[in-house]
């Protein structure tokens, strides 16, 4: 077995220059080049233990982690191979590390207070000291070199606040008391002005460094804060357990001020954090294994944004605008050649290149204007209440170059839509008179009406929402429905209802056109967003991917011009986000004081502008396209996978993974240098994921608890792989505990084809219910349903032999137990193919067939290989066992441990995954994945690797082009090939 | 949410609620109990990491309670310790304060006055931070401080339990123990549940090294504590050359028998 890659937390970034950053990821060491993204080397420099701290002096870097430590060239990191040889090691855990002012000795503290010098030439040890009765256990420390004489540590200890000691003199110096509870994090500022330290009391406080006196005490984080690093002597950054990282600023007067709050990663946990030396970016790491940067320059939030009131636009302009009193802002947009704003008494003002500038007086429209404009066409539009529009063509100048006007036939107008497709501008103007029908124009850039069409809708129906492609026009409507439209004829070709239990369909964004195929992207304002299929000659449409943001109101999405990820965007309680979903970040937030009814987004390939009025004020919140890559590495889930899927038979190593932060993602590994890229994370589960399994190439089945039980489709005709729910089956109890523990599935055939899904689930109330689920309907209907004992059940399988149908099922009690089931099923088994009979009456399972106690606990996995007789099954203990289980099949079936090896494992053996060539690869929380044979009647160890991956707990295997790759996931995922 | 709401509704709590414990960690001392006789013959007991005190309730019970209807010529005496505050218990004595602290386990020797102790048994758990490492790294510490109780106050042929999680090296924890105790067995009480990394060390016989004597120094570490005990440790050396400890796996025993409750089971 060889290790390809590792995605797992990141506690250790370090600043190296102003290029490059060393990163820690588990025992890789991983040389960024921070303005470019780029990874220059990654190399292994521990066996066993995770690099915690990274430190530098000159080009000597000493790496440590544990109890492990190295001391290494720059240029040996970036040249040279099987640096692990170099790894060193203490007696004791080591909390922080430091060189001397010279290079030639690194300090490390340990976990018992002890600080041990090591020599940086000959790596061997020089001497250890401590303070006289002060070697308690620490969480935390920091060692703060001011002069070859003068080295402070910063002790944070489990009870007694923080010790200072002078490392040379061997003395107390401070003793700071105040926090509660474990200390997390302590520093010195860069000019040892200040100590920063934050406890498990979840406050930081600002101490004297000369005096010890407590300066200031900080709130703000909601979970622990594990990490601080000053900004120079003027700021501090902390980083949390609740995924963000806050900006402080210290006051002329001593106080610790909040600044900003910057949400990073996923799951739980941020771990890893360093300032450059210009304290300008930060980067930080989490459990989630991803790596951010982030722009910390105090003002920035500052410089991109910009406010105005009527007064200071009026103002700035050079003719003489008088403005009215109750006169405000009443709508605007954004168009290449810059921003044009019109006001509630019909002032039209153009902002371009930080300067405003009046373009026309129209009083006609006083009060109700409806404006829209053409970005790229650098074209605005006005409608009055009345109907009456004016369209504007700038230049690219922003001269004002041309102007029309269209008399719509209706009287009164309330909303007004604007969509392009190609060189086609389209307006669309409703009335609030439900006879009316809806007046559709197409016009070119030139202004001209190149055609008039009226269109009919439901009377109730309210339009938020439209949308053209080359033949078709879609409209969204209040009450989450959605209506096609014939561009040519304005027929309605169909009306799809209630896409959502509730709310408005806020945006539909046209993805992709092939001759009479469209691809939709339809955001619902409750968070539900689908990617719609719909093909005009059949008239037929299908959903080929779904999900939900988790919280706050969804008003729209956009294809990030240069990564083409997926954005979203809306309101979340005061704030308007927006959202990158493909890879599960936050872009970028505005606390704008909650939903406004005047805001826009805009995007293009300079970033993103969101505007909007705020008590009768412009605010532009600029989102300047970093010239940072923000994200160094995207990680996975921050917290424990519980199970991975493979997709088996492609090429592609396309991977499900289903974690207990509830989500799965859908994503693929570059099998050969390991890199993630993720595509969705679905959140419909609302409990910790049980099981994720593919049935087939594009079919995929979750468990979890609430009963919780989804069938998914996943879709690849498009650049990136889709995933929609087909299916759910309804909670039978109002048990929220009860857990699907474990699921099993064969197909349906009838005429040769498949037609639907047997599915057997097993319950951790000791349950098992079994389903046909039709995959045309995609219903699901009880077959038959039975109860083991009272234990939980853990795993089951469904098995085939000569004609018979079987299922396997096994749980805490340590028992496999079979059950011949071909007579409680509606179909019959003839050449390996389930049949689908009459289905009827829901049958009842009895008394097992069979039942062999195995291990001593729970049974947390099982593998299955068949054979002329019956079967043999593997099985993976919680005992730290694994068996091996013959099952001889005929009139009866007889069950037999042929063997078992009982110290399999240093511990739970969770998870097996079949490996070519009658292996099994068993996965411990021992951290160690082993390689075993089944020979006959015998179990063999053929080898046996060590993973950083900590709560080891889940795994898959494939075979691609001849070559075995095995995934391990717990705390991080890593990949291995198998020879 | 998950885990604390799920505590909740198992079985063990619910039970623990009825007979009086205040911790479902009662069980798990019971049916350890119930598979090694720990209390049979012990009157002098430290209970190290025991708040809020449901394992001192139950020694308090077994020992102290029935040795008032019984009485022996041995003086029961039980003291717990805590980095929390414990509400009194009968027969027990309670003190506040940091296991891991040399000068800790100097002040419970006092309390037991040169007498030694039958049974050491701790239940301790750091703050989990979910660095695993470092987490695991912390309960050995917690385990280590125990035994170096242990190993100054325990008679020999006595027995000392403690909360393990079976993580990346609780192999060396094993091959350590088995050079102090005839008999090192990993024990998971049916109570305990089955998804969580839990389990109990339970180290039976105790046979002090004939070489070497444990000495309690305010300034010596829980790492310098063992230093020359032959134990297996890592010592450090000059050259600070990378070394493989030894590991060895314990058997395992499932404790409770298997019609009792099934605490991943829910009903
Ligand atoms: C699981 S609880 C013990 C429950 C107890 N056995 C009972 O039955 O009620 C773990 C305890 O370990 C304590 N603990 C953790 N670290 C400690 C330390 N260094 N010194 C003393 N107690 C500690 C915690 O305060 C906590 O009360």
């Amino acid at each position: 077995c060889a290790p390809i890659e590792h995605h797992g937390p990141c506690i250790a970034v370090k600043f190296y220059s102003d290029e490059l950053l060393l990163v820690g990821n588990g025992p890789l060491l991983k040389v960024y080049n921070h303005i470019t993204g780029e990874v220059l080397t990654s190399k292994k420099i521990f066996k066993r233990n995770k690099i915690h701290g990274i430190v530098f002096q000159r080009d000597t870097v000493g790496i440590y982690g544990a109890r492990s430590f190295s001391i290494l060239s720059m240029s040996q990191i970036l040249e040279d191979d099987a640096l692990y040889e170099e790894e060193k090691m203490v007696n004791d855990w080591i909390i922080a590390g430091e060189f001397c002012s010279k290079g030639w000795e690194l300090y490390l503290l340990t976990a018992h207070n002890v600080v041990l010098s090591v020599d940086s030439y000959s790596k061997t040890l020089q001497w250890e000291r401590s303070v006289f009765g002060e070697k308690s256990i620490l969480y935390s420390g920091s060692i703060k070199v001011l002069s070859q004489w003068e080295v402070m540590v910063n002790a944070g200890t489990v009870m007694d606040g923080i010790i200072i000691w002078d490392l040379h003199r061997q003395e107390v110096v401070h003793a700071l008391k105040g926090h509660e509870g474990s200390i997390f994090s302590v520093q010195s500022s860069a000019e040892n002005k200040y100590i920063v330290s934050c406890s498990d009391d979840r406050s930081i406080k600002l101490w004297s460094a000369k005096t010890g006196e407590l300066k200031s005490t900080a709130w703000g984080h909601t979970a622990r804060i594990w990490n601080l690093k000053f900004i120079g002597d003027e700021g501090v950054v902390s980083v949390s357990e609740d995924l963000t990282a806050r900006t402080w600023r210290i006051t002329e007067d001593e106080q610790l001020v909040p600044v900003h709050t910057y949400e990073l990663h996923n799951g739980r946990h941020i771990w890893g954090l360093d300032v450059n030396a210009e304290g300008t970016i930060a980067a930080t790491g989490g459990n989630d294994g991803r790596v951010r940067l982030i722009d910390i320059t105090v003002d920035k939030v500052d410089r991109e944004s910009e406010t105005f009131t009527l007064e200071q636009i009026a103002s700035q302009c050079q003719d003489d605008y008088q403005v009215q009193k109750k006169e405000i802002v009443k709508g605007f947009w954004q168009l290449q050649c810059g921003l044009v704003l019109i006001t509630s008494f019909g002032g039209i003002f153009q902002y371009r290149d930080g300067k405003w500038s009046f373009v026309a007086q129209k009083p006609e429209f006083n009060n109700l204007t409806l404006t829209n404009g053409f970005t790229n066409q650098n074209v605005m539009t006005f409608t009055g209440s009345n109907g009456h529009t004016v369209l504007m063509k700038f230049d690219q100048e922003g001269k004002l170059i041309k102007e029309e006007a269209i008399h719509t036939p209706v009287s009164k107008v309330i909303n007004v839509l604007s969509a392009v497709h190609e060189d086609d501008l389209y307006l669309l103007v409703e009335s609030p008179n439900k006879q009316d029908k809806l007046t559709l124009y197409a016009l070119k850039d030139s202004l001209q009406v190149t055609r008039q069409l009226q269109l009919t809708k439901a009377p109730t129906f309210v339009t938020t929402c439209f949308e053209v492609s080359s033949k078709l026009i879609f409209m969204g409507f209040r009450l989450s429905s959605l209506g096609i439209y014939d561009l040519e004829t304005g027929e309605e070709l169909k009306l799809i209802k209630k896409l959502s239990l509730s709310d408005t369909i806020t945006s539909i964004r046209l993805l992709q056109e092939t001759g009479d195929d469209v691809l939709l992207a339809i955001t619902n304002r409750d968070g539900l967003y689908v990617y719609l299929r719909y093909n005009k000659s059949s008239n037929e449409h299908v959903f080929v991917h779904t999900n939900n943001i988790r919280k706050g109101f969804l008003e729209g999405s956009l294809t990030d011009v240069d990564s083409d990820d997926f954005i979203v965007y809306g309101f979340k309680s005061s704030w308007f986000y927006i959202y990158n979903e493909s890879r599960d970040f936050e872009v970028a937030y505005e606390n704008c004081g909650g939903a406004h009814r005047i805001w826009k987004l805009f995007h293009d390939s300079n970033g993103y502008k969101f505007v909007y009025v705020r008590d009768g004020s412009l605010h532009i919140r600029n989102v300047p396209k970093s010239p940072l890559p923000l994200v160094l590495s995207e990680g996975t889930h921050g917290r424990e996978i519980r199970d991975i899927a493979i997709r088996q038979g492609c090429e592609k190593l396309l991977n499900i993974t289903g974690a207990e932060d509830t989500t799965m993602k859908l994503s693929t590994m570059d099998k050969t240098t390991g890199q993630l890229r993720n595509y969705w994370t679905v959140r419909k589960h609302t409990s910790g994921l049980q099981k994720v399994k593919f049935l087939s190439e594009d079919l995929v089945a979750s468990s979890s608890a609430r009963e919780e039980f989804f069938v998914w489709r996943i879709d690849e005709q498009f650049k990136y792989p889709l995933i929609a729910l087909i299916g759910t089956l309804q909670p039978s109890s109002t048990n929220p505990d009860l857990r699907i523990m474990d699921f099993s599935h064969k197909f349906v055939y009838e005429d040769g084809s498949v037609v639907g899904v047997f599915f057997v689930n097993v319950y951790s109330d000791s349950t098992i219910k079994s389903f046909y689920f039709n995959l045309s309907t995609n219903q699901f209907t009880p077959v038959f349903s039975g109860r083991y004992k009272t234990s939980c059940l853990w795993d089951v399988r469904i098995l085939f032999h000569d004609d018979s149908i079987y299922i396997l099922v096994g749980g805490t009690d340590g028992h496999l137990s079979v059950w011949n089931v071909t007579q409680q099923v509606p179909f019959t088994l003839a050449d390996g193919q389930l049949q689908l009979q009459q289905l009827g009456e829901t049958k009842t399972l009895s008394k097992w067939d069979c039942l062999v106690q195995v291990h001593q606990n729970g049974i947390k996995d099982l593998e299955v290989f068949p054979d002329e007789q019956g079967f043999s099954v593997v099985t993976a203990g919680d005992d730290n066992g694994l068996g091996l289980v013959k099952f001889i099949l005929s009139d009866s079936v007889v069950g037999k441990v042929v063997a078992f090896e009982a110290s399999a494992a240093s511990s739970t053996v969770t998870s097996l995954s079949k490996i070519s060539g009658k292996r099994v690869a068993a996965i411990s929380v021992d951290q160690t994945s082993r390689l075993w044979s089944i020979d006959g009647d015998k179990l063999e160890l053929c080898d046996s690797l060590y993973t950083t991956v900590a709560d080891t707990g889940s795994s898959d295997a494939t075979t691609i082009g001849g070559k075995n790759y095995l995934l391990v996931g717990g705390i991080g995922l890593s990949l291995w090939e198998v020879v | 949410m998950g885990k604390s709401s799920k505590d909740k509704r198992d079985l063990y709590y619910r039970k623990a609620k009825e007979e009086g414990w205040r911790a479902r960690s009662a069980f798990k001392l019971l049916q350890l109990n119930d598979q090694f006789q720990l209390f049979k013959g012990v009157n002098r007991v430290v209970d190290l990491c025991a708040a809020p005190g449901s394992w001192s309730q139950v020694l308090s019970r077994e020992i102290f309670e029935k040795r008032q209807e019984t009485p022996t010529d041995v003086e029961p005496k039980i003291v717990a310790v805590d980095l929390q505050p414990m509400s009194p218990i009968n027969g027990v004595t309670t003190l506040q304060a940091d296991i891991t602290h040399p000068m800790t386990l100097t002040k419970i020797l006092e309390i037991f006055g040169g007498e030694p102790a039958d049974f050491v048994c701790s239940d301790g758990a750091p703050d989990v931070t979910g660095l695993h490492d470092l987490d695991e790294y912390i309960q050995a510490q917690l385990i280590l401080a125990a035994l170096q109780l242990t190993t100054c106050l325990l008679r020999p042929g006595g027995t000392f339990v403690a909360k393990i999680f079976r993580g990346r090296d609780i192999d060396l924890m094993y091959s350590q123990l088995g050079f102090l105790f005839e008999k090192v067995i990993c024990a998971k009480p049916r109570s305990s549940r089955g998804t969580s990394l839990e389990a109990f060390i339970v180290c039976l016989g105790y046979k002090p090294s004939a070489t070497w004597k444990p000495t309690l120094d305010p300034d010596v570490s829980t790492e310098d504590f063992f230093k020359g005990a032959n134990i297996g440790r890592y010592e450090l050396r000059e050259d600070l050359e990378y070394q493989e400890e030894k590991r060895t796996v314990a058997p395992f025993i499932a404790c409770g028998d298997l019609s009792s409750y099934d605490s991943d089971a829910t009903y």
